[in-house]
This record gives C-alpha cells, structure tokens and sequence, in this order.
C-alpha cells in the first residue's frame, strides 16, 4: 500500500504543477536527508488533533523560474517563495480534498516557509513515524516533497489513494 | 462580502509573524561578514552564507549536500575531519583552528548547536579573515621590539647602582627612562617621561624623546659644565625641538631629569609636570620640589632646576604616574602617602626595591584604565671610607 501511496502522492504533485507550467518534470524518489539541502522550504499541516498529514514542498528560490510562463516578471524573492506556497496551496487542498472523500475531518494551516536547513525540524521523526519523499527533476531544477504522516487509521491511505476523483484544475489559476 | 473570523485573522498574522522571524535568521546568516556554513553533524552543508560562496569561490547550490571537507583547503581538512569525528562520538566542544594559508589567516570556530530535537545538531562553521589583525599585531610587536631597544639593557657606572621596572599597559607603551654617563665629568644623567595615553602611538613619541635625550645631551654635556644650567638647556632644547610633534599629536610630555656627579652625589634636577623624585635611605624618604611645565605646553618655557646632593648610602626614587595610578588586583591603588611610608622603611634599598617590584609587576597593565607603569631607583653605593 505505501508504494501506491507514494505513487499518488507524486502523481498529484505533478498534477498540481500544471496550473503553473507545461513543461514535464520526471519524478525520482529520494530520501528525508536529502530534503535538508533545499534553501527553503514551505510547509502546510492538514489535520485534526489525532491525524496530521504534513506537506512541504523544498526548492531553491531560483528554479520559481520553471513554475511561471516569463521568469523576468519575479525577481523579487518574496514573489519567488510566494510562488511555491501558492504551488503548495493547490497540492495541499488536493490532498485535503481526498482525505476528506476518505472520511477523514480534517482542517488545513496556512502555507508557511522556512530556511530549508530547518526540515530536520520541521519533520520531526519523532512526531512522524513514516514519511514520504520524492523530487521532481527538470534539467538542473529540482522540487523536493516531502509527506509526514501520524495516522490513527491505516486503511486511510487506501481510501485515499482509491478516492480517484482528482480533478484537473490546470484552468483554475492563473498567475503571472 | 464574507465575513472573516477575528480567530483566522489573528492565526493568519501569527502565521506571518513567525515566518517573517525564520526568514529573517536565514539573512543574518546570509549576510553575516563571515564565512558562515551550517552543516548536520555527519559534516554535510546544508548551509552557506554570501561570505562563504565568495571565500570558496562555490556557489551555494554547488556546495549544499557536499560535505564541508571537500571545501575546505587541504590543510583545514584534517582538522574538520577530526571535530566531525569527534561530533559523531557525541562531544560538543567547541573547535578553534587558526588557518594559515600563503599570506591569508582564517580563524575557523566551530559550534554544535542542539535545535529544538536534540537528535539533529546543526553544527555551525564561522571563518573570520584575521590577516589584518596578525599583520597588525605583528607590526604592534616589531615596534615592541624597537622600544625595548630604546630602554637600558644594563647598568654599569662606578659608585652608583641603578635599577629599574617598566611595565607597559599594551606591547608598546608612552613611558620611557634610558640613563647616560660621561666619564670625563664623572656625570650620569637619568632621564625619565611619561607621554599622555599608552600604546603604539605614545611610544612613537618616546622614540623622539629617546633620540633627542642623546642628540642633546652629546653636545651640552661637554659644553656645559654646570649640572643645573645642564638640565634647564636640556629641558629647553626638548621642548623646542619636540613642542609642534606633541601639538600635532595633540600630546603632552612629563620629564624628570637628574645630573649626578657619580664620585661627589653633587648634582641638580629638573622636574616637567613629573611626579617628584623622592630622595630617601634608611628610616628616611623626602620628595625633591621642583615644578616646571609638562613639555609641550608652549614653545618657549624657561625651566628652572634645583641643585641636589646624594649622600653615600641614599637613593632617589624616580617613577611614572602609573605607579600610584593603576590598581592592583584587589582594585585599590597606590597613595602617595604609602609610597612615600613605604620608601621610608627602616630597610636596605633592595628589600624596598623588591617590594616595589613586585606591586608594580602585580598591577593589572589593562587598557584602557591602566597607565604604563615605570620606576628606577638610583643608589649611591657608600665606599668604606664613608
């Protein structure tokens, strides 16, 4: 169940990117250290007191060029790491979204960004037991995600995962 | 319009406000103006300021994820290596290597900091570029060097006995004596100054002082016979030549001068705003008055000294401020009043001597309270026939 797990977690990341761009990314599985090198980091919590399901997504404020149809409109890094919660936003809501069609009641934070050397902070192995990480990889650009889980039930991920409704919303947004 | 709960507003700038504080520890990192790395504790970057890409002439993303060892230049690297070894065995000391690379000197410090888990450390590399600071310290002992030349290096004149202590507040020091002996008059001169303030500064102007003492002296101490009118050219001549280097260094001398017939004890002294020369011997001390203005006041100063006489067997205390000045490590100071009791002691001149010596090596040189601190105690030895 977990490879199939990881593999709609990835499958949603890049479904999430097509609101941004058309370029193709090809996905690579990696592990949590590897996550520690990213300059930043931006993270969302969906959950209730007894579930949580933690979001980040890691990147380098310079590959926000791939993510936007002209780089030369953010220059500005507040815009650049503004681009990746907003990234984030989307991956995140669909992810709530089939958590919530599995029967899970479960609340989103707000997208929050951090220096990227603080994920060994931020996903706390002692909070979370199992995490997923993967990396989406085009030319010298790199996204890392990462998915920490404290699940009560773990037919969940199942649900989920079985919960095929993951609608496109490439037309939805528009930025930039 | 929807209306926004107070709750989700007051989360949403909690949210932004703690956000704002990460980002803004990630730019004192960044633009610190040093080589700053952070790196987990197998050695990895995981961090690299502006400094550090520039120093290594890496990029920051060529850099994170490799380990630190592979940056560092091949003599840094076994140091590194080893405190990350000791890192993996669980020490948290701190690690201080000083880097010496061509003409560069980095002094490398490293930290362990334990985060909010105390299972991940981040341990945190600062390099500071102290090449200016060695080059300086360098240049502060060379002068060093050349001012310990200016002091006596030994004394030996028949019938007298001249001892000494200088000890300077920083490595150079504005406090000064050197002595010179004529043995066609039998006449020893002992001069003494004390430029205001300490320091490399201070002891540049003691090196005028030094060479004028001798320059000077040369030619009046065989035109001259007198000893009184020997010191008032001498003060004169100082004052004349030095007075528009003090004004420009906006400093001020004091003097004391003596001229001693090393056979008779006959002699004279000369005091420029210096703290009295004290004559004393067994169960006796008597400070010697004579008052002048500190050299550098004005161009044209008439000084005027007195006539003395040292008896076989007596001695003349001549010291800088620092002496009664700085304090000592119970923080309290010397009063001219216990100077004085304590020269007055029923006891040799060396027991007196050697006490001294030990309050004055004892005083705590620091700037920038503390003054340079200088004493000589001159002897006139009695023969068998006195």
């Amino acid at each position: 169940m977990e490879n199939e797990f990881q593999e709609y977690l990835q499958k949603v990341s890049k479904q999430a990117l097509k609101g941004f761009t058309t370029r193709e990314f090809e996905v690579r599985a990696c592990n949590a250290e590897s996550l520690t090198y990213f300059q930043y980091l931006a993270t969302v919590i969906i959950g209730s007191s007894e579930n949580k399901i933690l979001l980040t997504v890691h990147f380098w404020e310079d590959d926000a060029s791939v993510l936007t149809i002209d780089p030369r409109k953010i220059l500005e890094k507040s815009v650049k790491l503004d681009i990746f919660k907003e990234y984030l936003n989307i991956f995140s809501s669909r992810i709530k979204n089939a958590a919530s069609q599995a029967g899970l009641d479960v609340g989103i934070s707000l997208p929050f960004t951090v220096p990227g050397y603080q994920s060994c902070f931020v996903i706390n192995p002692k909070v979370y037991k199992t995490t997923y990480c993967w990396e989406l990889i085009r030319n010298k650009s790199r996204i890392g995600f990462g998915c920490s889980l404290v699940l009560n039930d773990p037919k969940l991920l199942k649900r989920m995962v079985e919960y095929q409704d993951i609608r496109s919303q490439d037309n939805e947004l528009e930025i930039l | 319009m929807s209306i926004i709960p107070n709750e989700l507003i007051a989360l949403y700038e909690l949210f932004n406000s703690f956000e704002a504080a990460a980002l803004f520890s990630d730019d004192l990192i960044e633009e610190l103006p040093l080589i700053c790395m952070l790196s987990n504790r197998s050695g990895k970057v995981i961090r690299i300021n502006r400094f550090a890409e520039e120093f290594f002439y890496r990029k920051k993303n060529e850099t994170v994820g490799q380990p630190i060892i592979s940056v560092m230049s091949e003599q840094a690297r076994r140091e590194f290596i080893d405190f990350f070894k000791r890192i993996e065995d669980g020490d948290r000391e701190h690690f201080y290597y000083v880097e010496q690379a061509e003409d560069q000197y980095i002094n490398w410090k490293g930290l362990v900091l334990d985060g909010p888990d105390s299972d991940t450390p981040i341990v945190v590399i600062l390099g500071d570029d102290v090449t200016e600071t060695v080059s300086l310290k360098s240049s502060v002992y060379s002068a060093r060097t050349v001012q310990k030349a200016l002091l006596p290096k030994g004394f030996d004149v028949p019938g007298v006995n001249m001892r000494w202590v200088y000890e300077s507040a920083e490595a150079t020091g504005g406090d000064w004596f050197d002595y010179k002996y004529d043995p066609v008059s039998k006449r020893l001169l002992v001069c003494i100054c004390d430029v205001n303030g300490h320091g490399t500064a201070a002891a540049m102007v003691t090196g005028c002082v030094s060479g004028l003492f001798h320059g000077v002296m040369n030619s009046l101490v065989t035109n001259i016979s007198d000893d009184q009118e020997l010191l008032n050219a001498f003060a004169t001549n100082l004052n004349g030549s030095i007075y528009q280097i003090l004004e420009r260094a906006n400093r001020l001398l004091t003097m004391a001068a003596l001229s001693i017939n090393v056979e008779t004890g006959e002699g004279a002294y000369v005091s420029c705003g210096h703290p009295r020369v004290i004559s004393f011997g067994k169960g006796h001390a008597k400070p010697l008055l004579n008052r002048n203005s500190p050299i550098g006041v004005s161009p044209d100063i008439e000084f005027k000294s007195i006539a003395l006489n040292v008896l076989p067997g007596n001695s003349l205390f001549l010291y800088t401020d620092g002496l009664i000045e700085n304090r000592d490590r119970m923080g309290r100071s010397l009063t001219s009043r216990e100077l004085l009791d304590s020269l007055k002691k029923n006891e040799s001149e060396e027991l007196k001597y050697n006490w001294l010596r030990q309050y004055a090596k004892g005083l705590e040189c620091i700037p920038p309270h503390n003054d340079d601190t200088c004493l000589i105690i001159l002897t006139k030895q009695a023969t068998e026939e006195d």
